[in-house]
């Protein structure tokens, strides 16, 4: 999902970083102090999880955590992303600095989808965990096709052809969905079950388990 | 206002620092290049200038080239302006280039490669990091997430 440097056409390139300077306002407008540490967290989680590769056919995939990430926190996943990206293409040439904006894009565009779709479908949830996990894990396998759609959207943007690569970059990352879809559904079930305030919407479900308690 | 942040209890933190460092390894030893990096070759480049018997260069002409006793063209490239093409073989024997101007005509090169004009080293991986170093730069990089996180939450207690 990372586009490296050399890539892209410049517009592409300012269109992604002038797109990246307005989510990072809009999460920095939204975060606040005593969520830094969840961010932080999450974000370490962002960096190592790109780290891990396996294959899918001949090309290869790694998970990215987006949905998983915009759940948990929010509008702020951007200051997650953003940082945990940098640091993949300084320390790893995983991605680019130039292209850093773009990416962000691909990766916080899904991540803010994956929010709204668990905080409005969650609703409908109620406090049935299981429910509302399984919720999660369809957002966020989901946002990782909407991930894949804008790689091949940047590059079609950019003049490069699309062909083979096009569909087995798709093929790849629906399989990684499925992967991705299951994980996050067992981390929010666990988080659910055990801290459900640290979910993004945390206000809700707090209040409705202490009603009920 | 019922404060709804999370508290991280330090065993936690523990046991997600461990988790981490245990998914680095084992991206680390799964580590498939996904990255891209290039050294510059020192030495180890041949090239021939093709020339029509006027002395006016063969300019752009694609070439095949031939790697020893193989009869299927290595790869193709094109001569540039001054009629020149470069590569640089991997193994020494008799390496052949055909070089096609137009008009039918072209030229056929029999470029014995030794040993010693081969590139000093195009094994491994001499300009990157070694798995060991980017263990080393990522348990670093983590570091610096959970100290994030962990700086907050202290200043947060204290107040």
């Amino acid at each position: 999902m990372h586009i490296s440097e050399g890539v892209l056409s410049s517009p592409v390139i300012i269109g992604g970083y002038a797109a990246t300077a307005g989510l990072t306002a809009l999460a920095l407008k939204r975060v606040r102090r005593h969520e830094i540490p969840k961010i932080a967290v999450m974000g370490a989680a962002f960096f190592v999880s790109s780290l891990l590769h396996f294959k899918v056919g001949i090309t290869s995939v790694h998970l990215t955590l987006a949905g998983l990430l915009g759940i948990v926190l929010g509008t702020p996943a951007v200051l997650a992303l953003l940082a945990g990206l940098f640091f993949q293409a300084v320390m790893f040439q995983h991605g680019g600095l130039s292209t850093l904006g773009v990416n962000t894009v691909i990766f916080a565009v899904p991540a803010l989808l994956a929010y709204l779709a668990y905080t409005g479908l969650g609703q409908l949830a109620g406090s049935r965990n299981n429910l509302r996990a399984l919720i999660a894990g369809g957002a966020s396998a989901l946002a990782v096709l909407v991930g894949a759609a804008l790689v091949l959207l940047v590059l079609r943007l950019s003049g490069e052809e699309l062909t083979g690569i096009g569909f087995l970059f798709s093929v790849a990352h629906g399989v990684l969905g499925l992967v991705e879809g299951a994980v996050t559904f067992i981390v929010v079930r666990q988080i659910l079950r055990v801290k459900p305030e640290m979910i993004a919407d945390g206000l809700v479900a707090g209040r409705q388990s202490r009603s009920q308690g | 206002m019922t404060d709804y942040s999370p508290r991280v209890s330090r065993r936690t933190l523990r046991a997600v620092t461990a988790f981490f460092v245990f998914v680095c390894l084992l991206s680390a030893a799964s580590a498939s290049a996904h990255g891209a990096e290039y050294e510059l070759l020192d030495g180890g480049v041949v090239g021939v200038r093709a020339t029509f018997d006027t002395g006016q260069p063969m300019a752009d002409a694609p070439v095949l080239i031939f790697a020893p006793g193989e009869s299927e063209a290595r790869m193709t490239a094109t001569t540039d302006p001054r009629g020149v093409v470069c590569f640089a073989p991997d193994r020494a024997g008799v390496w052949v280039l055909q070089v096609r101007a137009e008009g039918g005509h072209g030229l056929r090169v029999n470029l014995e490669v030794e040993e010693s004009m081969l590139a000093a080293s195009t094994a491994g991986n001499p300009g990157g990091f070694s798995t060991w170093q980017k263990l080393v730069m990522a348990v670093c990089v983590l570091w610096g997430f959970l100290a994030t996180a962990l700086f907050f939450r202290r200043r947060r207690g204290e107040r």
